[in-house]
């Protein structure tokens, strides 16, 4: 089911006021039960991802509660790399084909939502072998891991405030004036994600097309002008839009989601945009491989530990540009990102040493320092959606033909 | 003015009357959309869907 569609905004009105009627807490679990099944149904072709997916969810669900009484450190990364394994596998990532034959690529299993899924396990293993996570009970984890308020493409919720709503869900039924405003987010997100971000993906379209073809000087230079910002427009609109929904869509429960945006076109820098865009995945970036590598890192080379924490912030943002998607111009979106928050952190560093923590103070006041900042960063965010966008191969066929027609 | 785009954001500043109308006019908006999107078959699928 379409999110930005009649029917879903049907479906969901219509579980929200059946919602509000059913009394007590076991039958709102049932029915959220029989809405999360249902919602998840049609995602599935076919036996094999069922099986897949079952064997995920049980497996997944027997190692947290390993972790949670008494694992070793030594099997907890291996069953996570294990995971991550599997994960790329069944994603079908191109550059396995380096390591083993395509054709063992080839297989029927499709599931859903399978990155969002593998982020909260990977958190609830940590998590739980930290003595962090509450005790973890079977179907408050599979509505955590299929819930279809964050199924499709999150944000990545932690455990614990999902428990805390599954639990004692209804207790706190919304008010008048919350659902009011939480449909008014709905269709916000509606608006952004159907109408705004379908015109800058027709945009986009039409450009590309453009600059694809054209002999003309001018139309190649008009057509990569209008795909470079169209893209980014169309994918900012597109995914704040269908975080709007669903973060709406949990009002109307009584259900939290953390925010995933906080308009993160005017990021004064890489750090700064990553820290305002897709804002779940990359705390979840930070607190599970950034901080969880530069740990070690610390306590093995303590002299060089600031240095190597650059490296690491480079690997970082390279492995979620790589978890983008499984084709290589991924890798080359990772690797832009990756250069520009380590950029940042190198030249923040710099500057520090430079003028100091006053001079530091001032530079960031000053208005035309800051609009240079923002309007730089913006435009490499812009470069760097060009990988993101319809395929190598296609941008370079567009590059190199606004390139011939310019030669 | 700021009441006017209070209006048209929706802002939470708003009281219960005026977010109905604002609510009122918002779906008329998406309703639209929707009828343009599925005119023009075009799939308003989440691009981070199945990532």
């Amino acid at each position: 089911m379409d999110i930005a569609s009649f029917s879903f905004l049907i479906s969901l009105a219509v579980v929200a006021v059946a919602f509000q009627v059913v009394p007590g807490k076991a039958p709102r679990q049932v029915l959220l039960v029989a809405v999360n099944a249902a919602f998840l149904y049609p995602f599935m072709g076919n036996w094999q991802s069922w099986a897949g997916m079952g064997v995920f969810v049980l497996i997944g669900f027997a190692m947290v509660r390993v972790a949670q009484s008494q694992l070793r450190g030594f099997w907890l990364s291996l069953f996570i790399g294990v995971l991550v394994a599997a994960f790329l596998y069944v994603k079908s990532y191109q550059f396995l084909t380096l390591a083993i034959p395509s054709g063992l690529l080839d297989h029927p299993i499709a599931l859903i939502g399978i990155s969002y899924m593998l982020f909260k396990l990977i958190h609830m293993l940590v998590d739980g072998w930290q003595r962090e996570l509450v005790p973890v009970r079977f179907m408050t984890y599979v509505n955590y891991q299929l819930g279809f308020f964050t199924l499709l493409a999150g944000p990545i919720q932690r455990y614990n405030d999902f428990a805390n709503f599954w639990e004692s869900i209804g207790t706190a039924l919304p008010q008048r004036r919350e659902v009011l405003l939480a449909w008014s987010r709905i269709l916000t997100g509606m608006i952004k994600m159907a109408l705004i971000g379908g015109f800058a993906l027709s945009w986009y379209d039409r450009a590309s097309g453009l600059a694809l073809s054209t002999d003309d000087p001018f139309r190649a230079i008009a057509g990569l002008g209008v795909l470079f910002y169209a893209y980014p427009a169309f994918v900012f609109f597109n995914f704040s839009g269908y975080t709007d929904i669903v973060i709406g869509a949990g009002k109307l429960f009584g259900l939290d989601l953390p925010e995933n945006f906080n308009r993160p076109y005017l990021a004064r820098n890489m750090v700064d945009f990553w820290n305002r865009w897709h804002i779940t995945l990359s705390t979840w970036v930070r607190d599970y491989v950034f901080m969880t590598s530069y740990k070690w890192v610390a306590t093995k080379w303590s002299v060089q530990a600031r240095r190597l924490g650059y490296l690491l912030a480079f690997m970082s943002l390279l492995l979620a540009g790589i978890w983008h998607g499984a084709t290589w111009n991924f890798v080359l979106f990772g690797l832009v990102h990756g250069v520009g928050v380590a950029s940042a952190q190198i030249y923040g560093q710099s500057l520090r040493s430079v003028v100091g923590a006053a001079g530091v103070r001032r530079y960031l006041q000053n208005r035309w320092i800051t609009g240079l900042a923002v309007f730089g960063t913006f435009h490499y965010v812009c470069f760097g959606f060009m990988f993101f966008a319809p395929g190598l191969s296609r941008t370079k066929d567009i590059l190199l033909n606004v390139w011939s027609v310019l030669a | 003015m700021r009441a006017f785009i209070n209006l048209i954001v929706g802002s939470p500043k708003l009281s219960d009357r005026s977010l109905v109308v604002h609510l009122l006019a918002k779906t008329v908006v998406v309703m639209v959309a929707l009828v343009v999107v599925w005119a023009l078959e075009y799939q308003a699928a989440v691009i981070y869907e199945g990532f």
